[in-house]
C-alpha cells in the first residue's frame, strides 16, 4: 500500500512541474502575444502618420487636365514614420534613436502615382577602402530611398514593347524601339483584349509586392531563420473588391524588433490614402433685411451673377462641416430640391 | 507510518493541483484579456484625439475610467507633442516635436503620446510572486499617433 502512494504522489510532483513549466511558457507567450499586438499598433499609427505626412507636403502638383496625378516627397514619410514609432516605445525621436529604429525595418516603400520608391538598407558612405568593410575603412549604412520605379508592364507574347501603368488608369506610356509615347487608355492584357482597371491595379501590386520580396530576401540572405515569404493581397475583401494600393500608399515592413520583448517580434503595415475630386462649399454673406447672414452652399449652385444679389465671397472649404465649424449656415435658397417648409 | 506520511502528501498535492492549477489558469488568461483591453482603449483614446483634433474632459474621464475598470486600477499620462518646423538655415527645414502643456488644442501634425501604467499588481502576479517568488514588472504600454484633422 505505502508503494502505491509513493508511486502517486511522485505522478503528482511530476504533473506540479509540468503545471510551473507551462505557467512560466504561458507568461512568455501572454508577454510575446501583448507586445505583437503592441507592435502592429505602432506600425499602424506609424504608418497613418506617415502617409499623411506625405499628404501633406503643400505642393503636390495636381493638375485638373491630369486626374489622379501628384508628387510625394518619400523621405518625408520615412522620417515621420521614425518619429511616432519612436514615441510609441516611450523613446524620444532623436537621430540616434532614429538610426537605431532604422535598422529594424528591411524594406519600406511609398506607391505614387506613376512609379514606387523602395528603401533598403544601402552602402551610404565607404571611409575609402574597398567595399568589404574591415576595421581600416569603415563605411556606413543607411536605410534610404532608391530611384523611382516606373510600373512597368510586358505582355509575355510581345516583348517589343513595354507598357507604364499608372494609378490613374487613364492613359498609359509605351516604350517602343527606343521612342516612348503616350497610349489612351490601358494597354492590351495577355490575352490581347484591353486591360481591365482591376487587372491594371493587380500589375501595379504583383510590381511592388514582388520588388520588396526581392529586398527582404536579399536582406535575409544570409539568416538562416528566414523561412516567410512576403506578399501583398492584390484584394483585401471580396465585397468591394478594395486593392490595397489604389492610391498613394506608404508600406511598411518592421521586423525583428526586440525593443520591449526577449524575443524578436516582426510586424508589417499598409496606409493607403485616396486622392478624391471634392465638392467644394464656398462660404459667403448674403444680406437678409438690413443684416449680412453667414450662408454656406456648394459652388456649383451659387448664380454666376451672385456679385449682382450683394453677395460676398468670404472662403472656400471641403466639407459642409467645416464651413458650419466656422459659423456659416446652410443656404436653403441655392439649392432648388431642398424641402420648402410652409 | 511512511504510509500515513504519504497519505498526508497525496492530499496536500491533490488540493495543489485541483485548487491551484484551475485559479492560475483562471487569473492568467484575465491578465491576459486585460491587457489586450486597455491597450484597445488606448488606441481608441488615439483614434478620437488623431480624428477630431481635440481632446476633451468628457473623454479624459471616460479614457481614466475605461483602462482601471478592466482588472487592475491604472494610471495615465497623455502628453502632446506640438509639431514646429523651422529653417535649418542651410535651406531646408527641420521638424522637432515639442511637449506641451496645453492639451486641449490639437493641430494637425501634433503627436499625441498615452503612457498607462498599473497602480496595483494583478492576481497573477501575486499567484507568481507567492508561488515562485519572481516579482513580474507591473503593466506598462505607452503608444502614441499623429493628429489627423
Amino acid at each position: 500500500m505505502s508503494r502505491f502512494f509513493g508511486f502517486v504522489n511522485m505522478m503528482v510532483i511530476l504533473f506540479l512541474g509540468a503545471l510551473l513549466v507551462g505557467y512560466m511558457n504561458y507568461i512568455q507567450k501572454e508577454k510575446d502575444e501583448l507586445e505583437r499586438l503592441k507592435l502592429s499598433y505602432a506600425a499602424d499609427f506609424a504608418t497613418d502618420a506617415g502617409t499623411m505626412e506625405l499628404l501633406n507636403t503643400g505642393s503636390l502638383d495636381m493638375d485638373y487636365t491630369d486626374q489622379g496625378s501628384f508628387n510625394l516627397n518619400p523621405e518625408l514619410a520615412l522620417d515621420t514614420f521614425l518619429s511616432v514609432f519612436c514615441l510609441n516605445y516611450d523613446m524620444q525621436p532623436t537621430e540616434e534613436n532614429k538610426a537605431l529604429m532604422k535598422d529594424f525595418i528591411p524594406v519600406a516603400a511609398v506607391a505614387t502615382f506613376d512609379g514606387y520608391y523602395v528603401a533598403q538598407h544601402t552602402l551610404v558612405r565607404n571611409g575609402g577602402g574597398p567595399y568589404p568593410e574591415t576595421g581600416a575603412s569603415d563605411s556606413d549604412w543607411d536605410l534610404a530611398f532608391g530611384m523611382k520605379l516606373p510600373y512597368t508592364y510586358e505582355r509575355s507574347g510581345d516583348t517589343s514593347k513595354t507598357y507604364a501603368l499608372n494609378m490613374g488608369l487613364d492613359y498609359s506610356l509605351v516604350l517602343q524601339d527606343g521612342s516612348l509615347t503616350k497610349l489612351a487608355g490601358l494597354p492590351p492584357n495577355e490575352t490581347g483584349a484591353a486591360m481591365s482597371r482591376i487587372e491594371a491595379r493587380k500589375y501595379i501590386n504583383d510590381r511592388i509586392s514582388q520588388h520588396m520580396a526581392y529586398v527582404i530576401d536579399e536582406t535575409n540572405r544570409t539568416s538562416p531563420y528566414w523561412h516567410n515569404r512576403f506578399f501583398i493581397p492584390s484584394q483585401l475583401t471580396n465585397i468591394r473588391g478594395v486593392n490595397p494600393i489604389e492610391g498613394p500608399s506608404f508600406i511598411v515592413l518592421v521586423q525583428g524588433v526586440n525593443l520591449a520583448s526577449v524575443r524578436p517580434i516582426s510586424g508589417f503595415s499598409v496606409a493607403g490614402t485616396r486622392i478624391d475630386q471634392a465638392r467644394m462649399v464656398v462660404a459667403y454673406r448674403r444680406p437678409a433685411g438690413a443684416s449680412m447672414i453667414k450662408y454656406y452652399a456648394f459652388a456649383d449652385q451659387l448664380p454666376a451673377n451672385y456679385a449682382s444679389l450683394g453677395i460676398a465671397l468670404d472662403e472656400m472649404f471641403t466639407t459642409p462641416r467645416d464651413a458650419a465649424e466656422q459659423g456659416y449656415y446652410y443656404d436653403a435658397i441655392m439649392n432648388p430640391s431642398y424641402p420648402n417648409v410652409p | 507510518m511512511t504510509d500515513l506520511f504519504n497519505k498526508i502528501l497525496g492530499v496536500l498535492l491533490a488540493f495543489v493541483l485541483l485548487a491551484g492549477a484551475p485559479l492560475v489558469i483562471n487569473t492568467l488568461s484575465k491578465d491576459l484579456s486585460m491587457n489586450r483591453n486597455v491597450l484597445n482603449e488606448m488606441t481608441n483614446l488615439i483614434d478620437v484625439v488623431c480624428d477630431s483634433g481635440r481632446l476633451t474632459d468628457d473623454q479624459l474621464a471616460d479614457f481614466y475610467l475605461a483602462i482601471s475598470s478592466h482588472g487592475t486600477t491604472m494610471d495615465a499620462t497623455i502628453k502632446r507633442y506640438m509639431k514646429v518646423v523651422n529653417p535649418d538655415g542651410a535651406g531646408g527645414m527641420r521638424t522637432s516635436y515639442v511637449y506641451t502643456n496645453d492639451n486641449t488644442t490639437w493641430n494637425a501634425g501634433d503627436i499625441i503620446k498615452v503612457t498607462v501604467q498599473a497602480v496595483d499588481y494583478t492576481g497573477a502576479q501575486r499567484l507568481q510572486y507567492r508561488m515562485l517568488h519572481l516579482s513580474p514588472a507591473k503593466f506598462e504600454q505607452t503608444l502614441a499617433g499623429m493628429v489627423r484633422k
